[in-house]
């Protein structure tokens, strides 16, 4: 079968003719089928499908630091006993992050106020090479908590896919480089 | 989202995007419908299998590795629904005049396959896909061809060029440029 692209304009009008007059399925059916997608509806979107996908990308931005500190990377220092509180905001959301650090690693908590329902969060450390720590996720859940525990020190990046946004944090350092944190 | 091919699509609804599915939807309930009228199908078991074929791509949606291949898959899996639905319904509808006959069933279980020839139905997805790209062209060629491709009616261009306010010695060159268009769109 020749391929439409190939079809002259007297070979291609009869097709039209005939493609223009395959009926529609009834309506009923359609609506039916259309249906079906929330009855198997898909659990939180992973993050590397939402940048595929291309949704809305908004970087967020630092409202509050309880270290009162806000260079380019947000550095958490390992031998601070409190814990950090950062509240960053998003594209009608605010985001209330808090970082620990715990005998397993650090330990990333929070929750985001905003319209949303769940959601995922996901954390990936900056760099290449073999050494470097995998990266985590975890759901929002429908509270807007979200909690990421044994994290290892290292220059991370803080996504949330929320609706049909993905919500990018600015860097956060976790620990200095080679401290083990306390 | 109309533009959107079908990997774009397929990506959207394995993030649980209604609207992408809706399109899916859209964009292939003509050819799945089709493959259920071909194959003779009452209306009550055609209803049945175009919304199994539609189950069947929401389950296997996660699995898709070649997108472009869609739209083989939807008819592949419409004609074979809609021969297993035949089937049954001569299994519980059709006993009698072959056991009158001393038949002993055996060939019922066998779908008859040249009831949709694989030409056929390569041809209703080119349809299909025409179909696709005269939806995506611009309202002003959209409705031209639409109107001089009526169904069984020659086009009368005076009456065209009336109705659509276009000069009649414009009409020619026009069609010819809109299926131009055409033709990269299905590219």
């Amino acid at each position: 079968m020749k391929p439409l692209t190939d079809l002259t304009d007297d070979e291609l009008a009869p097709m039209a003719r005939r493609a223009l007059a395959l009926p529609d399925a009834p309506a009923a059916w359609v609506q039916r089928a259309t249906a079906l997608m929330p009855a198997a509806t898909s659990p939180a979107p992973r993050v590397a499908d939402v940048l595929a996908a291309g949704l809305r990308a908004v970087l967020a931005t630092l409202r509050f630091d309880s270290w009162a500190a806000a260079p380019a990377a947000l550095a958490v220092r390992s031998g601070s006993s409190a814990t950090r509180h950062l509240l960053f905001s998003a594209a009608g959301r605010d985001v209330d992050l808090r970082i620990s650090p715990a005998a397993d690693g650090f330990l990333l908590t929070g929750q985001v106020l905003g319209p949303d329902e769940a959601g995922e969060v996901a954390l990936a450390y900056a760099g290449d090479g073999p050494d470097l720590p995998p990266d985590r996720t975890a759901p929002v859940d429908a509270l807007g908590e979200f909690r990421l525990g044994g994290l290892a020190g290292g220059t991370c990046t803080v996504t949330f896919h929320l609706g049909g946004d993905q919500i990018t944090l600015p860097p956060i350092a976790l620990g200095a480089a080679g401290d083990p944190p306390q | 989202m109309q533009d959107d091919d079908d990997a774009a699509l397929v990506r959207r609804c394995k993030l649980g995007d209604n609207a992408a599915w809706a399109a899916l939807v859209a964009r292939y309930q003509r050819l799945v419908y089709a493959v259920v009228l071909r194959i003779g199908l009452d209306e009550h078991g055609a209803a049945d299998v175009f919304q199994t074929v539609f189950a069947r791509l929401l389950e296997h949606l996660p699995r898709i590795a070649e997108p472009e291949r869609l739209q083989a898959w939807i008819v592949t899996t419409a004609k074979r629904e809609a021969l297993l639905q035949r089937q049954r319904g001569r299994r519980t509808v059709s006993m009698t005049p072959d056991d009158a006959a001393g038949d002993d069933g055996a060939a019922w279980d066998l779908p008859d396959e040249s009831a949709i020839p694989e030409a056929a139905l390569d041809e209703l997805q080119q349809l299909n896909r025409l179909r696709g790209g005269l939806d995506r062209l611009d309202e002003r060629c959209r409705v031209l061809l639409a109107r001089l491709f009526e169904p069984d009616e020659r086009p009368d261009y005076a009456a065209v060029g009336q109705e659509l306010n276009m000069p009649v010695g414009s009409i020619g060159p026009t069609r010819a440029r809109c299926l131009d268009k055409l033709r990269r769109l299905l590219h």
